[in-house]
């Protein structure tokens, strides 16, 4: 008995072993699409090689069945009505996908190697600068959009190209656009006659009044050291500017150059201190956070315009979600700096088929497809679109900014910095381990000691 | 009659795995020293030689010195709860008479096989502070002083951290110290018993001095682990929280960044230098002291 069941297990595991091995992808891959062609609205394609059909290679950040995705699965359908000839391989590769592409770049000559990789533009951005991505200046001034009645580049909303480039050129198509602000429940500020704070002071308002109604004002996940360092960068912003912002980060100017840093380390303290955020928020894990937010036990989350996607699921019918910008300082340096940043895709100076990289990206930025991407909660990108219901201020917001820099105030162009010195200090700031002034001359002896070293 | 095996039949059966174990493992590690003192991104195909320079940088980088504590103290705070507890169950599953030992071995192991990223979700739910089962469970009980933010401070974080582990650990440290176990004949036992032993003194006396060789393992396995973990951490914070890194996500944080990219890989490979030497330092170390000539019964 017992060598018959040794049999069995073993002809079960040599069985899913072959199982295993029997798909040659390292990543799921959708099926090769070779539909036939269908005519449909068609833009003034990029001229192709003549002859040669080439393999479009696409490598998108999402994992297979994510709602994004699908919808990168169904641009590329779309792509293949319109260019049958060429084959499309679109790889979901997941957020790792740049350690993926870190190691594609060891044999850039294969036939798969991605002629389009996507991500958020704070990590694509280092690679544009080290020449990874060809720059787009050129299809965006001169060509066509797909609808083939505007100029491509003037079509998306100018302040987001304008957040996105790198040493003042593009080099990515954008794909949604994201802020950042205070998310909150529209029926709940309904419920206790609230309205939308646009000073601090009516900030304040709103955080006690929801306080005295039991309802924590502000929810945060206090071991999330990057969220933590964001609420800090917000703030300095504003109070200090964005260039002292990062000439401090870049160790060029002392933290105790400008009063505006300190000031922004004393609003970010006094949220623990007057008790705004939930209990034991110090030890909270992401997503708890989002959760409490969404079951309505606290009020406000401080996060980026990703979040209606990413809480579709769990957002009650009931909940009315909103954005609103950070308010108005006193004493703000410039007081409505935003952030505005997306995920984008870009296409690699090794690609072998940019000819069709651009035709894919003009289906990819086009009005429709941009359009069913609103069903998912994710932005349109294009000048004049409809709105995601959750950020219908989105653009009011964008469009009031005075001055705008990339997510994080652009400091991921420092990461080791931002993550080595201004991350952890930031965690014991906004916890209240530190008080400002600790935290200022930590950061400002930490910062040092980071580039003299 | 004596059969002298020919060299060259041995050489020919080692030889595929060899050549496997070489080319996968052995030459990666190889370059994994080389790259350790370079400066590289992994995006460029220039690697610039710098010497030593990441191992220095090691000694006034604060994030690293705090990784390298924690990896410490889940060395020994983990390891003394981790054997503990095994030592304790392999008592009371080894007593004279006690039924269910299979049933409670299996039981044990259990945790040990649920992969760490799903334990990292139920233990991260345990500890929250707010709707988590612990606080809930002691604010029941009127144990209220008790309750803590288990994951809000690198001490109690760190602890919250150590107890997960060690709990899905205890059984794969107790299978083998109850295989061990199987091989010391009765009769040691039985002739203290007849001498008036009892059963506390006869494992104490008997049975875990004939265990020695299987600790001495059984704990290299546990500093070789721990001084390479990462799945649990990294699965409850995604390396965000920097005051709770342990070697192994430091390592993965410094070479390719978390939410904001770093990409150093020759700095990671430099803290996997080390990792590797640590290996060497305590687990060879042990052993080296511990270890002593087979025993035979």
């Amino acid at each position: 008995m017992k060598k018959v069941l040794a049999v069995i297990l073993a002809i079960t595991m040599l069985a899913m072993a072959f199982a295993g091995c029997s798909s040659s992808a390292p990543a799921s891959e959708s099926e090769q699409t070779s539909a036939a062609a269908t005519s449909s609205e068609s833009s003034e394609s990029v001229a192709e090689d003549s002859g040669a059909t080439k393999k479009l290679v696409i490598w998108s950040y999402m994992n297979e069945g994510e709602p994004i995705g699908n919808w990168h699965q169904e641009v590329t359908n779309k792509f293949t009505e319109q260019y049958p000839d060429v084959d499309v391989e679109l790889v979901f590769c997941g957020r790792e996908i740049l350690t993926q592409f870190q190691t594609k770049l060891q044999d850039t000559g294969a036939e798969d190697f991605p002629d389009l990789i996507s991500q958020n533009t704070g990590t694509m951005k280092p690679l544009a600068a080290e020449g990874q991505f060809i720059c787009l200046d050129d299809y965006f001034a001169n060509e066509q959009n797909f609808e083939n009645d505007a100029v491509w580049g003037d079509t998306f909303v100018q302040k987001l190209l304008e957040a996105d480039k790198v040493d003042g050129k593009n080099y990515f198509v954008p794909e949604g656009l994201y802020t950042h602000g205070f998310f909150y429940d529209e029926a709940m500020f309904e419920k206790y006659g609230l309205e939308v704070p646009t000073t601090w002071d009516e900030f304040i308002n709103v955080c006690d009044t929801l306080k005295a109604n039991g309802i924590t004002p502000v929810t945060l996940d206090g071991t999330t050291d990057v969220y933590n360092a964001w609420w800090y960068v917000r703030f300095a912003e504003r109070l200090a500017g964005i260039d002292d912002l990062r000439a401090a980060a870049r160790g060029e100017i002392s933290w105790k150059d400008n009063p505006g840093f300190l000031k922004a380390a004393e609003y970010v303290y006094s949220f623990q201190k007057n008790g705004y955020f939930q209990d034991g928020f110090a030890g909270s894990v992401f997503p708890a956070a989002q959760a409490l937010f969404t079951q309505g036990t606290c009020g406000m989350l401080f996060c980026g315009a990703w979040i209606p996607t990413e809480m579709a699921s769990q957002t009650p019918d009931t909940m009315k979600m909103q954005m609103f910008a950070l308010p108005e300082l006193p004493d703000s340096v410039s007081p409505t700096h935003e952030e505005i940043w997306c995920n984008c895709f870009g296409i690699t100076k090794d690609a072998k088929n940019v000819d069709n990289a651009i035709n894919w990206l003009k289906i990819y930025s086009s009005r429709d497809e941009q359009e069913t991407k609103l069903a998912l909660k994710n932005p349109s990108v294009l000048v004049g679109s409809d709105t995601v219901p959750e950020l219908k201020n989105i653009e009011t917001i964008v469009d009031n900014a005075s001055s705008i820099s990339d997510d994080y105030g652009g400091l991921n162009d420092y990461g080791e910095w931002f993550t080595g010195v201004m991350y952890p200090l930031a965690t014991k700031l906004i916890t209240g381990v530190m008080t400002p002034e600790e935290y200022i001359n930590q950061l400002d002896t930490d910062t040092q000691a980071f580039y003299n070293k | 009659m004596n059969r002298k095996v020919k060299p060259w039949i041995v050489l020919g059966f080692l030889l595929p795995g060899l050549l496997l174990y070489v080319y996968f493992f052995f030459i990666p590690m190889l370059e994994s020293f080389y790259i350790s003192m370079t400066e590289w991104d992994g995006f460029s195909g220039e690697k610039t030689f710098i010497g030593l320079k990441n191992f220095s940088d090691m000694l006034t980088d604060s994030n690293f010195k705090i990784a390298l504590v924690n990896t410490m103290i889940f060395m020994v705070v983990g390891g003394v709860l981790v054997f503990f507890i095994t030592i304790l169950f392999t008592y009371l599953l080894t007593r004279d008479g006690f039924r269910g030992r299979k049933f409670f071995s299996n039981f044990f192991y259990f945790p040990n096989m649920i992969s760490q990223a799903a334990l990292a979700v139920l233990w991260v739910f345990v500890y929250n502070p707010n709707f988590g089962i612990l606080n809930n469970i002691l604010k029941a009980l009127g144990l209220e002083s008790w309750i803590q933010v288990w994951l809000g401070s690198r001490e109690t974080g760190l602890g919250s951290i150590i107890f997960a582990t060690s709990v899905s650990f205890v059984g794969f440290y107790l299978i083998l110290m109850l295989s061990g176990c199987d091989r010391i004949p009765d009769t040691y036992r039985e002739a203290a018993r007849i001498d008036g032993a009892g059963e506390i003194t006869i494992f104490f006396k008997i049975t875990l001095p004939l265990l020695r060789d299987v600790l001495v393992i059984s704990v290299t396995l546990w500093v070789i682990n721990i001084i390479k973990y990462f799945e649990l951490i990294w699965a409850m914070f995604k390396g965000a929280n920097t005051a709770l890194n342990t070697l192994g996500t430091y390592m993965y944080a410094m070479s390719f960044g978390v939410a904001t990219p770093i990409f150093k890989l020759g700095y990671g490979a430099a803290i996997s230098v080390v990792m590797f030497l640590l290996v060497v330092v305590f687990a060879g170390g042990f052993r080296l002291i511990f270890d002593r000539e087979g025993m035979q019964y």
